[in-house]
């Protein structure tokens, strides 16, 4: 006597729900570290682009990698800084931060402003 | 002899009716077996067990999970206000009074000293408004003492309450000569046995030196 209907449905009922359930906690433990990591990326990009604000146009460096200890916060953290001219009197710098994600891929965040040589924005 | 024959096939009939009709009768009233019944109490102890189970580690995780948002975000809120006071602020003080307490600016308190501004942004000339970030135990505290006019709301907000350690570092001995202060916080948490923990450390730049 093989299994009847009503049991193969009440087993792959039972399966299916521990599946969502199983897939439902891996993917929030993955989704809280991406975003975790996204919001220790975005800090390091703004605590960078604060500092060469506060440092003023006369000191800005040349574009290139900066290393920060928060970056050993992500997975193969990288951070660098892009710094162009953006008129004779303004420079437009971009500071971005790209770390692994859960997925294997590679994140990238990075914020934009500008710094004139005298005066604020 | 017909009627003979006929009776005894009847009876026959009846005899075989009689006994397949007490056999299905059996069937259709026959108990489980004792190992049908153990069988199917192990089965569904099993799979109560497993769904509980996983009930619980799914609750667990969410705990965690939602725990270690918290402590991330309570952390950042740390950053936040002491960055958007050192940003604002003038000069760093040595000391000032809150409410009737005397706080003194160090490791674990900073007292910056901001332009005071109106309701439209327009800065108050000659009125200071003054911003305290005070740890104390777990928790830290934003004090804020503003003067009457100042857009700013004198008052105490607990930042967190889950403060592992907070530390400050200013860039001269001399506070008033102080253009950054480097703030180093950690947050920490305990769910259930488990830690999570967030670790911030970034530089706040005075800005209206």
């Amino acid at each position: 006597m093989g299994f009847t209907l009503v049991e193969m449905l009440v087993a792959l009922f039972i399966m299916s729900v521990t599946i969502v359930f199983v897939t439902i906690v891996i993917g929030t433990i993955k989704g809280t570290r991406d975003v975790t990591h996204e919001n220790v990326a975005f800090r390091i990009a703004d605590s960078k682009l604060d500092e060469l604000r506060a440092l003023g146009y006369a000191t800005l460096p040349a574009s290139g990698p900066f290393s920060v200890p928060e970056l050993g916060n992500l997975p193969q953290g990288v951070a660098s800084t892009s710094i162009t001219d953006w008129n004779a009197k303004t420079k437009q710098i971009v500071a971005g931060v790209s770390w692994q994600g859960v997925d294997g891929l590679m994140h990238f965040v990075s914020l934009t402003t500008l710094i004139t040589e005298s005066g604020g924005l | 002899m017909y009627q003979g024959f006929t009776t005894t096939s009847e009876a026959q009939h009846e005899s075989r009716l009689s006994c397949l009709s007490s056999a299905g009768g059996a069937k259709a009233r026959r108990a489980f077996t004792l190992i049908e019944v153990i069988i199917t109490i192990a089965l569904s102890v099993i799979l109560t067990l497993a769904i509980a189970q996983l009930y619980v580690v799914y609750g667990r995780v969410i705990l965690f999970q939602q725990s270690s948002i918290a402590v991330a975000l309570d952390g950042s809120s740390i950053m936040d206000a002491a960055r958007m006071a050192g940003m604002q602020a003038r000069s760093v003080v040595p000391t000032h009074t809150f409410s009737g307490i005397n706080y003194n600016s160090g490791t674990t308190t900073a007292i910056f000293e901001l332009p005071a501004i109106d309701g439209s942004g327009a800065v108050i000339p000659n009125e200071y408004d003054y911003v305290g970030i005070h740890a104390s135990s777990t928790s830290v505290y934003r004090l804020i003492d503003s003067v009457s006019g100042s857009s700013r709301i004198s008052g105490e907000k607990r930042l967190t309450n889950v403060l592992g350690a907070l530390s400050f570092t200013y860039d001269s001995q001399n506070f008033p000569s102080v253009t950054s202060v480097t703030v180093d916080a950690t947050t920490s948490a305990m769910v259930r046995g488990e830690v999570t923990q967030a670790h911030h450390h970034e530089h706040v730049y005075l800005r209206n030196l």
